[in-house]
C-alpha cells in the first residue's frame, strides 16, 4: 500500500527561534496586536510504500526521530497518515 | 610522519585555510571527501566549517550520516583526536560524539567578530599548550553558535572537565557562556570559534596556533 504522512518539527519551548521572533514583529506591525507568539518549525510529507498503515506510521516515526528532528532542540508529531493513490 | 585528514563535505568552506594554518605549524594534511571510509592513514581528524549539506534540515543533522561518518566515530572512541571547528562542531553534536546541540543564536543576528575566550581546562586536544585562565581571541562566524544542553548534562560537562573555552562576553546566547567542549576522554573537542582564521601574526593575529599546535601536539601517540 501507498501511504501519505505529514511530519511536524517543532522548536522545544525554551529554544531560541529567532525566526519565528521575527514574523511576530511583523505580525504586530501589521496590527495584529493580539497575537503574543508565533513558533517557526517545518513541515515534511513523506510518500512511502507500507504494508498497512501501522508499518507505515512506524517507519515514519522512526526517520522524524533519527533525522528530521534533533530531540535536543525539536519535537515531531506524525499526523495526517493516509493511503495514497498517488 | 603523522598526517591529518580534514574532511570535506559538499558545502565545506574553510579546509584550505585549515590546511594552511596546519602547514604553518608543519603539520602535513590531506583533504578527504565525505564520501570515502578510510582513514587509517591518518593520526587526527579535522572537521572545518562551512555549510555540510548546504545545512539543510539542520547543520549537520545530513552530514551526519555520510559515509566518512561511522569511520570518524570508530576513530574518535579510539581515541584519535577529533576536531570539529564551527560546523565541525555542530555535526559532532548531530553525529552524537559530543552531548547538546548547537541552536540559533539569541537574537536575530548572524554573527562575525573576534571574541575574546578563556582556556577553562588543558585536558583537551585543543588547549595542552595552553593553561588554565589563558586569554585568546578568535573569530567566530556562525548563526547556529548557541550551545545548548539539558541541565544534568551540564553538570556533567563540568564535573567532568569538559568545557574547553568559555567566551568571555557571551554573543550568542551559549549556556555558561561554553565556546568548546570536548567528549569525556578530551580527544574530541567541539569549538565555535576559528582557530585556522587567527593563525598569523602577519594577519593581526596568531592566537590560533597555540590551538592548532596543541591538536599537533596530540597527533604523537599516546600524547593525550
Amino acid at each position: 500500500m501507498k501511504y501519505e504522512a505529514v511530519v511536524e518539527v517543532l522548536l522545544k519551548d525554551g529554544v531560541s527561534d529567532p525566526e519565528g521572533v521575527a514574523i511576530l514583529d511583523a505580525v504586530v506591525s501589521l496590527g495584529y496586536g493580539s497575537v503574543s507568539k508565533v513558533a517557526s518549525g517545518k513541515l515534511f510529507r513523506l510518500l512511502l510504500q507500507a504494508e498497512d498503515e501501522n508499518s507505515a506510521a512506524d517507519v515514519v516515526s522512526e526517520i522524524a526521530e533519527r533525522l528530521l528532528s534533533n530531540p535536543v532542540l525539536e519535537d515531531f508529531r506524525v499526523r495526517d497518515l493516509v493511503s495514497s493513490n498517488s | 610522519m603523522s598526517k591529518v585528514g580534514i574532511v570535506v563535505f559538499p558545502g565545506t568552506n574553510c579546509e584550505h585555510d585549515v590546511a594552511r594554518a596546519l602547514a604553518n605549524l608543519g603539520v602535513q594534511s590531506e583533504l578527504v571527501w565525505h564520501g570515502d571510509s578510510d582513514l587509517s592513514s591518518y593520526s587526527g581528524v579535522i572537521i572545518p566549517g562551512g555549510f555540510a549539506h548546504g545545512d539543510y534540515l539542520r547543520p549537520g543533522a545530513i552530514a551526519r550520516f555520510s559515509k566518512i561518518m561511522s569511520e570518524i566515530i570508530s576513530c574518535a572512541n579510539s581515541g584519535v583526536p577529533v576536531l570539529g571547528i564551527c560546523n565541525g562542531f555542530q555535526v559532532l553534536t548531530e553525529a552524537g560524539l559530543l552531548p547538546g546541540a548547537l541552536q540559533k543564536n539569541s537574537g536575530l543576528r548572524f554573527i562575525c567578530q573576534p571574541e575574546a575566550l578563556e582556556v577553562v581546562t588543558t585536558r583537551s586536544i585543543t588547549t595542552s599548550q595552553l593553561s588554565p585562565g589563558d586569554r585568546i581571541t578568535l573569530p567566530i562566524n556562525h548563526f547556529e553558535g548557541n550551545y545548548t544542553c539539558d541541565s544534568q548534562t551540564l553538570n556533567l560537562l563540568i564535573d567532568n572537565d569538559q568545557i574547553v573555552m568559555r567566551y568571555i562576553d557571551n554573543p550568542n546566547g551559549s549556556i555558561d557562556n561554553i565556546a568548546a567542549i570536548s567528549n569525556k576522554g578530551g580527544n574530541v573537542v567541539g569549538m565555535m570559534p576559528h582557530p585556522e582564521r587567527a593563525s598569523s601574526a602577519l594577519l593581526g593575529n596568531s592566537d590560533g596556533l597555540k590551538v592548532l599546535a596543541s591538536f599537533a601536539a596530540s597527533l604523537v601517540v599516546g600524547a593525550l
